[in-house]
């Protein structure tokens, strides 16, 4: 009886072990799932936000960027008051176009961090590897995927958010979901991705909703569509194109 | 020169209904910019004064500790800072310790961003004194979890005395936190001011922002009066030089910061440095911030008196464009009889001058009575508007090298507004003056 | 997914979208429901289908329509006004000298057409009531040689000027801008323009073919060409005109950023001028006008300005001086006024009178050298549907000029009112003075009703 005891504890270590090289493995996997810099990226982006009480707006933007040059052209397709218009943008310098002048103007920005309210709130986040260990993995399901529920605390006080919860796919290793909690404990923010597809050896989901947890009924979705690795043509970052899409 | 001063003044009572019209349209704006002038230069003193109470402090010292990339606001330990104010010889009527954070309340689907001060709740006895409750009681501030919030605010969250809401923040090393708060009191609502008031316990929002126990954001030494708040400033800063690490003081825009607050804070972020270093600022710095809201919401008024100015000197100007037609046979009667042309623009310049100088004192003296007025008027220390009051009656400083001002811009204005009407009286010819027909 | 650039991207997208006003629920979208099992599929089903683009091809769907599209915009308003010509020397109530009811009714209508990607077909009408005649706007077709070379062929705006009230360097549009509009699309002339965008960078050149009549000869085409390069935080461009018969004409023009503050500036100038001055007026009974040209002079016209606008505040200030070397001098200016008013004076009152005032009217508007713009606007004044903002345009020759303050307030979606009042400065026979009949101050209300776009 003693000895299976101790068998039994040693297989749970070892599995355990076993386990927890994996869990850093599924963190660096979700790392590189997404990593676009050296690869044109464009995608249509709808966003519908809903607020209790008022009524859901909706906004859509064809999106090209190409982050290796500092490229970027943004046309917008929805609300229809601003249809047509058109940003193009190289470094610091933007260009915009309106369509109801047929003008285009020309503007340069310095960004200026050190100015914006931005500068603490949004710490860039350098990956689940690098600022997270894992405190905790079960296992479970969300809607029929068996997952791994991965719970991380922060390795530093660094990051936006001192825990997160992950459900990642168990097979076709994929966040699925992530809640994020406060210092104090409180959940904040539940974010699930779905629909997901796959575009060469990346896969990014094609659905995003983000709830509000501190503001019950706050909601926001993003939907991709179109997504595209493909080389994007240069002529889609120049005033030529601007305004040929324009209405 | 004197018979054109004479002849000037005469026409101007030949048509006392236009000069009156006239006269009276340059006292009118020359009263409400007087009286937007003596309100402002109370205004700042009164809000300073106020302020001191409700930030308890006239002169500030707050510490900040970097590591890395990352600062924080904090002071760990004022043991040395303590030593530097007993030792400074200012004789401070008491020091508070705070620390404080910008967050967004919560409740019932209502939100609201607002600042939120965490004070020694049971012991600041002053904050007690000035800041008073509209519902609710001191009592409740025993409560951990207290929170005082001015009128406005808590009538946008809808929210009452008892309730509990959430605040969404972050911590000093830009984590994101949530709190939870109980509702303990309303204070009197304090307009524009209002998202600088409110109040919760120091230990609870030293819990939020991830500080310990004893820990504070920053020191306030409270003065017996405003006057003395720069001498003791300097004072301080050289004994505190002399024992800890400190930021040099802001200096009024060379960064191209907009407020010396803002100079301050630039400079310190150019600077490499590591450790524990301690700025020190007064309630005149801290407030020109505020200086930018009551200019943003100033530009509007701005706008309009523009408006109002650009006006009246059309008014002005077309006016003597055309008493210059109706007089062109006397005009061509006076030159015929010898007055030189510089005369003849003289007495239309005198004429406007008299205009000007008449309406604007007339329009200064109307101002001095409406302020008379007005701050007869008690209005309690409990009134919505408390913060800019003088202990609860308005008060309007007027200085007076401002209003000698004030004369000269219009008698200037209205001069220029002339010019060209009285130029061209001026050229006329005697004989087509003559000739022309009315 | 996690990828900061991924991320980013969808944050920049995100803010930037729900930066612009929300529309209305174009589709019936509802609320966003979340249901695990149909977001997440199963595992066997896991990833969803995306077809992805062939290379070269991303960014063609917006360049092709499956159908012709068709839009347009309609406003509507009614503007009552009172004018009194001179309220300074007596002035009652009901003592206005004019006073007006205007309805209006407008409506541009365009088709867009985009059979391929390397084809398009665009045209727009405009037509205002009571309807007698509709004008055709636009009416272009855009082609292009391997993606590089880019043109478009027929009538089309043309936009060289980088001014907001004022721009000398909008040599091409058949409109000038009108400084109480500043913001409306100018009607341009039939043109073939090819684009050059120069590969690996954001300089441009254009050239353009424009053409007068559907019946003349080849030698009346004017030809343009400009070039716009990127230097810096600057944007600078140079352009060329010629017609034979006419003045060349040649242009720059610059804009950047200063903090935050946009400024720009233009510059003219050209060898000889279309304009036809006029000389002398001979007095009463004859009233004959003498005119005379000028093919060989320079002539140069610049103008700056700058747009400055702070959104927390809701506030925007714009700013622009304007040098025209075509204004008449200012001691002919009041010759050609006296020789005027010596014909105009001895013709007694009638309608004789009033043609002549008219012709008047023409001879002094634009006719100064020096010009500035300024307006200031509001909005969320004190409310949130109320907007306030003043214009004020002068000419500094004479120092006569405009002021216009107006408030507007929005009632609700569809209906907005206004009211605005306008004040002319100068001293007799000044510019504005003669434009409005003395110095007017008049009184607008407006409504506008169901304005928008489709």
């Amino acid at each position: 009886m003693k000895r299976f005891t101790i068998i039994a504890l040693l297989a749970l270590v070892a599995a355990g072990a076993a386990f927890a090289q994996d869990v850093n493995k599924i963190l660096k996997d979700l790392d590189e799932l997404g990593d676009f810099d050296n690869q044109d990226f464009s995608a249509v982006y709808t966003i519908v936000s809903q607020k209790p009480g008022e009524k859901d707006s909706v906004s859509s933007v064809q999106l090209f960027r190409r982050d290796k040059k500092k490229q970027f052209t943004m046309i917008v397709l929805l609300p229809e008051v601003n249809k047509g218009q058109g940003y193009l943008r190289e470094a610091d310098n933007v260009w915009f176009y309106d369509p109801t002048s047929r003008k285009f103007s020309f503007s340069s920005i310095k960004e200026n961090i050190q100015d914006s309210e931005a500068r603490n709130s949004d710490l860039t986040l350098r990956g689940f590897a690098v600022d997270y260990e894992s405190s905790g993995v079960r296992e479970g399901t969300i809607g029929s995927i068996p997952v791994w529920i991965i719970d991380l605390k922060a390795k530093t006080n660094d990051v936006s958010y001192e825990r997160l919860v992950l459900h990642v796919a168990k097979r076709q290793t994929m966040l699925l979901k992530e809640e994020a909690y406060s210092v104090s404990g409180r959940l904040m923010r539940t974010t699930v991705y779905g629909k997901p597809v796959k575009l060469g050896d990346k896969q990014l989901p094609s659905q995003i909703i983000i709830m509000d947890e501190l503001n019950p009924g706050e909601r926001s979705q993003l939907t991709m569509t179109q997504q595209s690795l493909s080389a994007i043509p240069d002529r889609v970052f120049t005033k030529a194109y601007l305004e040929q899409v324009s209405k | 020169m004197k018979t054109t001063a004479n002849i000037a003044f005469r026409n101007l009572s030949r048509q006392k209904k236009r000069s009156f019209l006239l006269g009276g349209a340059i006292a009118f704006g020359v009263m409400i910019v007087t009286l937007i002038n003596g309100f402002a230069g109370a205004f700042s003193a009164n809000v300073s004064e106020n302020f001191s109470h409700l930030l308890a402090g006239h002169v500030f010292i707050s510490g900040a500790e970097k590591n890395g990339d990352k600062e924080l606001s904090v002071i760990r330990d004022d043991a040395a800072l303590s030593a530097a104010v007993r030792q400074a010889g200012i004789a401070p009527k008491y020091l508070t310790r705070r620390s404080e954070f910008s967050g967004t309340l919560i409740f019932e689907g209502k939100k609201i961003r607002t600042n939120v001060a965490g004070v020694e709740l049971a012991t600041e006895d002053y904050l007690r004194e000035r800041l008073v409750l509209k519902e609710g009681s001191w009592d409740n501030a025993a409560d951990p979890r207290a929170l005082i919030l001015s009128e406005k605010i808590a009538e946008r969250l809808n929210v009452e005395v008892g309730d509990r809401l959430l605040v969404q923040m972050q911590t000093v090393n830009g984590q994101n936190n949530v709190g939870e708060f109980r509702l303990a009191g309303i204070s009197y609502d304090a307009g524009i001011f209002g998202q600088l008031l409110s109040y919760a316990g120091l230990e609870y929002v030293n819990e939020l922002l991830g500080l310990k126990s004893g820990e504070y954001q920053t020191m306030g030494i409270m003065l017996d009066s405003l006057k003395s708040a720069e001498p003791s400033a300097d004072k301080l800063y050289a004994g505190l030089s002399a024992s800890v690490s400190m930021f040099a003081r802001g200096e009024r825009d060379e960064s191209g910061a907009q407020t010396p607050f803002q100079a301050l804070m630039r400079e310190q972020n150019k600077e490499d440095w590591e450790g524990v270093r301690y700025r020190l600022f007064t309630i005149n710095e801290l407030l020109s911030q505020i200086e930018q809201i009551v200019a943003a919401l100033d530009t509007a008024a701005g706008v309009i008196l523009v408006v109002l100015f650009i006006i009246i000197m059309v008014g002005i100007a077309n006016t003597f464009s055309m008493v210059m037609f109706e007089r062109i046979r006397e005009i061509g009667t006076m030159r015929a009889m010898g007055v030189q042309r510089s005369g003849v623009r003289q007495m239309f310049l005198f004429e406007a001058l008299f205009l000007a100088i008449g309406g604007a004192v007339a329009g200064i003296a109307a101002a001095l009575l409406v302020m008379g007025g007005l701050s007869l008027i008690n209005f309690g220390m409990d009134s919505p508007a408390f913060l800019i009051l003088k202990n609860g009656h308005l008060s309007f400083y007027l200085p007076p090298l401002r209003a000698m001002g004030n004369i000269a811009i219009i008698a200037l204005l209205t001069l220029l507004a002339v010019a060209r009407p009285a130029g061209a009286a001026a050229r006329l010819e005697p004989a087509v003056a003559l000739r022309t027909q009315k | 997914m996690r990828s900061p650039a991924i991320k980013t991207a969808a944050l920049a997208a995100l803010a930037l979208a729900l930066a612009l006003p929300s529309a209305q629920s174009a589709y019936a979208q509802g609320s966003i429901t979340f249901n695990e099992d149909d977001f997440f599929g199963s595992e066997d089903e896991f990833f969803v289908e995306v077809e992805e683009a062939p290379e070269g091809t991303v960014g063609a769907s917006l360049l092709v329509y499956d159908r012709v599209r068709v839009g347009g915009s309609v406003s509507g308003s009614a503007t009552a006004s009172w004018t009194w010509d001179d309220p300074y020397s007596s002035f009652a109530l009901d003592g206005f000298d004019a006073y007006s009811l205007k309805p209006s009714l407008s409506s541009t209508l365009f088709f867009d057409a985009r059979p391929s990607e390397d084809a398009r077909f665009y045209g727009s009408m405009k037509t205002a009531w009571p309807f007698d005649e509709a004008e055709v706007f636009e009416l272009f077709t855009d082609f292009n040689f391997d993606e590089k070379l880019f043109f478009r062929f027929g009538k089309q705006t043309v936009n060289w000027g980088v001014g907001y009230f004022f721009s000398p360097a909008n040599i091409i549009n058949l409109q000038a801008i009108d400084p109480f509009n500043p913001g409306a699309q100018l009607e341009g002339p039939v043109s073939l323009r090819a684009h050059y965008p120069l590969p690996g960078s954001q300089h441009n050149f254009w050239a353009y073919a424009t053409f007068d009549s559907p019946d003349m000869k080849p030698e009346d085409i004017a030809v343009a060409a400009k070039g716009e390069f990127v230097l810096g935080a600057w944007e600078l461009g140079a352009g060329l005109w010629y017609r034979y018969d006419s003045p060349l004409r040649g242009i720059v023009t610059a804009s950047g950023s200063l903090r935050d503050l946009t400024i720009f500036g233009e510059g003219y100038l050209a060898r000889g001028s279309d304009k036809t001055w006029v000389s002398a007026i001979a007095p009463f009974p004859s009233g004959t006008v003498s005119y005379e040209t000028d093919d060989t002079s320079a002539f140069f016209k610049g103008s700056a300005g700058f747009l400055w606008s702070k959104s927390d505040w809701n506030l925007t200030l714009a700013g622009q001086y304007l040098y025209d070397g075509e204004g008449y001098a200012d001691a002919d200016r009041l010759s050609l006024i006296d020789q005027a008013h010596a014909f105009i004076d001895p013709i007694p009152a009638g309608d004789a009178k009033d043609l002549a005032m008219n012709a008047l009217k023409v001879l002094v508007l634009g006719s100064g050298r020096h010009y500035a713009a300024f307006s200031v606007s509001k909005s969320e004044l004190y409310l949130k549907d109320l907007s306030a903002s003043a214009f004020v345009l002068a000419n500094l020759s004479d120092f006569s000029g405009l002021v216009r303050p107006s408030l507007s307030y929005r009632l609700f979606k569809g209906m907005s009112a206004s009211v605005s009042a306008s004040f002319a400065f100068g001293s007799a026979d000044s510019e504005y003075i003669v434009l409005n009949d003395g110095p007017a101050m008049s009184w607008s209300f407006g409504l506008s009703m169901g304005t928008g776009s489709f």
